[in-house]
């Protein structure tokens, strides 16, 4: 089964997606935070990170860079809200793969997912 | 066609473009925005290109091509000058010297260019990316993007050939119709994924829109794309593919049609180098006076003595052999001993007509000689330009921050000069950096401005030209050089005691002020120093140093207009007569016999206080005395030398004259009190008396 991490400081956002990737067959990991989430892709190496950007602690970008220093080849797709433009393309220079804005859409997230990891 | 007759003329325009692509560069660092400077810059690489292609030297040309595309870019907006962009391309006109120094010395500029042709390919996509980060959101009226059917898409030359290239090297092109989803938001961001994708898989040639327009989401749901790329396109697809939000791109190889499309017609840069080549494939008409090149318009004698800036503010100029001058000014010379000799006649036989002719073709002669000493002139701008370059580069291998400021370039010297002084300046500048400028910290801890200021300024005064070269650093401290002075054993502690501060700091220039030691005691300055002086006074020229500790120093440099024709003092021993230069003479005075005190055959007097050697000039040139009794008081000419005064007894003065410099044979030449000879009006010739020799 492919693993992915969702990293988000809104609880009932990490709630809703982690429904709705469960019931398409994914096993979800849960972080609340950028430091959280380093720690737990340590751990559990999943397929692919779902990466909020403004959070407590440590924030997405440098979360994203973080991940990167332990596995190059991490999938970390950045869930932007509309109006961090700028931040998105820090975080792709920095090594994100894609990244999806919100609020979440059910089948854009499935088929983000899809594309990356099937 | 053979080429090689061409060669000098290819090696001075090309030396002279790559100076100017130097200076514009560096200006260029100060005002990025300036589209007149980007132009300049692209009309000088445009103008290499070329040269060295229609002179087959392809590596020069490669190398040019690269960098116009670059400037190209920059023109366009689509890219934006940084300082690693200027490094980079004043590498490149680095490398350009370089070739053409290969070339002057017979090779075909065939120097490695692998390296720098890299850099400057991969500048493109670095730029790109910078400005794909600073993209800012804004709610950019988006245009109504139109697709393009393939055939009307415009390649300019470079982009055709870039293309071509890789498909000979087993690349293929393709045309890519990327789709975003519509319901998709942060299109530039989606964008901006894209081409990280690409990039992974090939080289993004060209986008339409414009990839600033992408970058300003000036696009609807879809743009397209021209890709070189090794990989199949179903790879291509499955990387677009994996990007969110994307739709079905639609993938067209290219390679076969490419060569059938049209050129770009509205591509100025190309338009430009049809003209130039054309210029260049009728080097009969330019060269049909052999030496002299005709640039741009021929010019009237107007023209030469007040130069008019074209519109991108260079001089327009002819070029003309310098043996070509050297005899023009040889032969005005001629019309003014001749013209003086007239003056003898007429006065001895008062004919009214003679001397209303006489006094027109003294006008007439005067007017010559300007313009032809204006002609010998150069702007020091020739010798002022590398410093900011080299200060630049001075500066950041020291890690200071150092700002040049030119002015009085436009101001004029005689070439022998110009060719001579660029050392000295050179020395001077480079000890200000090094030395005179302090470190950040230093700087900051006495509240000066963090950034080092020289200055660098040329003007008139008078029959002179000063050069002054200033900086706001640390300064020379007196009490150092008393110390140096004094351990050194110049003077005593008494004397040193006694001196001013101005004339203490003038001691630098002493050639005892070398040492080692001196260097660290006093702001390592004096190294050398004494050579610049030596340098200068052979130009006729003085050199004073004015400075105030902890906030800077200044080397005031005059220098005569010019050396050819000098205001000379004429004195007489005997029935000789010899010039003194008037620039080496301090006063004129008068002597009694008993003035004068021996010490050991040497002959000595007070002046106002101070001992001053004396030298008679009938003993130094061994002029025969004559049967004539001398007047007791002997007249004296006080001549100067830096701080060294001497005084040449003479026995009439005959007064001030322009007088001509003509060099003296060899069979004088190791005579060290001789710096030339001039004719006289009366057909004599005089010995001008070199002042440097006597002390």
């Amino acid at each position: 089964m492919l693993k992915v991490l969702l990293v988000d400081d809104a609880a009932f956002m990490r709630m809703r997606c982690a429904k709705l990737l469960t019931e398409n067959g994914y096993s979800v990991d849960e972080a609340e935070n950028g430091q959280e989430a380093v720690e737990k892709y340590q751990a559990i190496k999943p397929d692919l990170v779902l990466m909020d950007i403004t959070m407590p602690v440590m924030d997405g970008l440098t979360a994203v860079t973080e991940i990167r220093k332990i596995d190059p080849d991490a999938k970390i797709v950045m869930c932007s809200a509309l109006g961090q433009q700028n931040t998105v393309m820090s975080a792709i220079k920095a090594g994100a793969k894609d990244f999806i804005v919100k609020p979440y859409q059910p089948e854009k997230i499935l088929s983000t997912i899809k594309r990356f990891v099937g | 066609m053979d080429m090689s007759r061409y060669l000098d003329t290819f090696l001075e325009e090309a030396r002279e473009n790559l100076q100017q692509m130097e200076q514009v560069l560096l200006s260029l660092e100060a005002s990025p925005e300036n589209k007149l400077l980007l132009d300049q810059i692209f009309r000088s690489t445009h103008t290499i290109k070329g040269m060295s292609a229609t002179m087959s030297y392809n590596t020069m040309a490669e190398v040019t091509h690269e960098m116009e595309n670059i400037l190209h870019q920059l023109r366009k907006g689509e890219l934006r000058l940084t300082t690693a962009f200027t490094d980079l391309l004043l590498k490149a006109v680095d490398l350009l010297n370089s070739m053409v120094i290969d070339i002057a010395n017979g090779g075909k500029g065939e120097l490695p260019v692998e390296h720098i042709l890299s850099l400057l390919r991969d500048s493109a996509s670095i730029n790109q990316q910078v400005t794909a980060e600073e993209i800012m959101i804004s709610p950019a009226a988006r245009d109504q993007h139109c697709q393009l059917p393939i055939s009307s898409i415009n390649f300019n030359q470079f982009e055709k050939n870039l293309i071509m290239k890789a498909i000979d090297q087993g690349y293929q092109c393709y045309h890519l119709v990327v789709h975003i989803n519509s319901s998709s938001t942060m299109k530039s961001a989606r964008a901006f994924v894209i081409f990280k994708n690409l990039e992974q898989v090939g080289e993004v040639v060209k986008t339409i829109p414009s990839v600033q327009e992408i970058e300003e989401e000036r696009f609807d749901n879809s743009f397209e794309l021209i890709i070189i790329s090794g990989e199949s396109p179903e790879v291509i697809r499955e990387c677009l593919l994996s990007i969110a939000e994307m739709e079905e791109p639609e993938i067209n190889s290219i390679s076969e049609v490419i060569n059938l499309l049209p050129d770009s017609k509205s591509d100025e840069g190309d338009s430009n180098f049809c003209d130039l080549t054309e210029t260049m494939e009728k080097p009969e008409t330019i060269k049909t006076t052999e030496a002299i090149e005709v640039r741009e318009a021929v010019l009237g004698t107007d023209a030469i003595l007040e130069p008019t800036n074209t519109r991108t503010g260079f001089t327009q100029s002819i070029r003309v052999e310098n043996s070509k001058l050297d005899s023009l000014m040889n032969l005005v010379g001629e019309l003014v001993i001749s013209k003086t000799r007239l003056d003898r006649i007429r006065r001895a036989h008062p004919v009214p007509e003679l001397t209303d002719t006489f006094e027109q073709m003294s006008r007439v002669t005067a007017d010559l000689q300007d313009i032809v000493m204006k002609i010998r002139m150069l702007p020091i701008e020739t010798v002022f330009s590398r410093f900011p370059r080299m200060v630049r580069d001075l500066a950041r291998d020291l890690d200071k921050d150092i700002d040049i400021v030119l002015t009085g370039e436009d101001t004029e010297l005689d070439r022998t000069v110009i060719d001579e002084i660029g050392e000295p300046l050179l020395h001077l500048i480079r000890n200000a950096v090094d030395h005179g400028i302090e470190n950040f910290q230093d700087r900051a801890a006495r509240g000066k401005n963090k950034q080092g200021l020289i200055s660098l300024t040329a003007k008139y005064e008078g029959n002179h030209v000063v050069i002054e070269v200033e900086d706001d650093g640390k300064g020379i401290d007196p009490e150092a050089i008393r110390r140096t002075a004094v351990k050194m054993g110049l003077f005593t502690a008494e004397q040193v005691a006694e001196m001013d501060a101005e004339a203490l700091v003038n001691l630098v220039l002493e050639p005892g002020f070398t040492t080692a030691e001196a260097v660290s005691d006093i702001s390592g300055r004096g190294v050398g120093l004494d050579v610049v002086r030596s340098k200068i006074e052979a130009l006729s020229g003085s050199i004073q140093i004015q400075s105030v500790p902890e906030s800077g120093t200044k080397f005031i440099i005059r220098l005569p207009l010019t050396l050819a024709i000098i205001q000379a003092l004429l004195v007489s021993v005997e029935n000789e007569t010899y010039a003194i230069p008037l620039s080496f003479i301090s006063e004129t005075t008068s002597v009694l016999p008993h003035d004068i005190t021996k010490v050991q055959d040497k002959e000595f007097m007070f002046l106002r206080g101070n001992l001053l050697p004396l030298k008679r000039l009938q003993n130094i040139f061994q002029v025969p005395y004559s049967s004539v009794a001398k007047e007791p008081e002997m007249n004296l000419v006080v001549v100067k030398k830096g701080s060294r005064y001497v005084g040449l007894v003479v026995d009439t003065l005959i007064g001030q004259q322009e007088i001509v410099i003509k060099p003296v044979s060899s069979l004088f030449g190791n005579i060290d009190v001789i710096a030339g000879a001039t004719i006289l009006g009366d057909g004599c010739v005089s010995l001008i008396i070199d002042v440097s020799g006597l002390l």
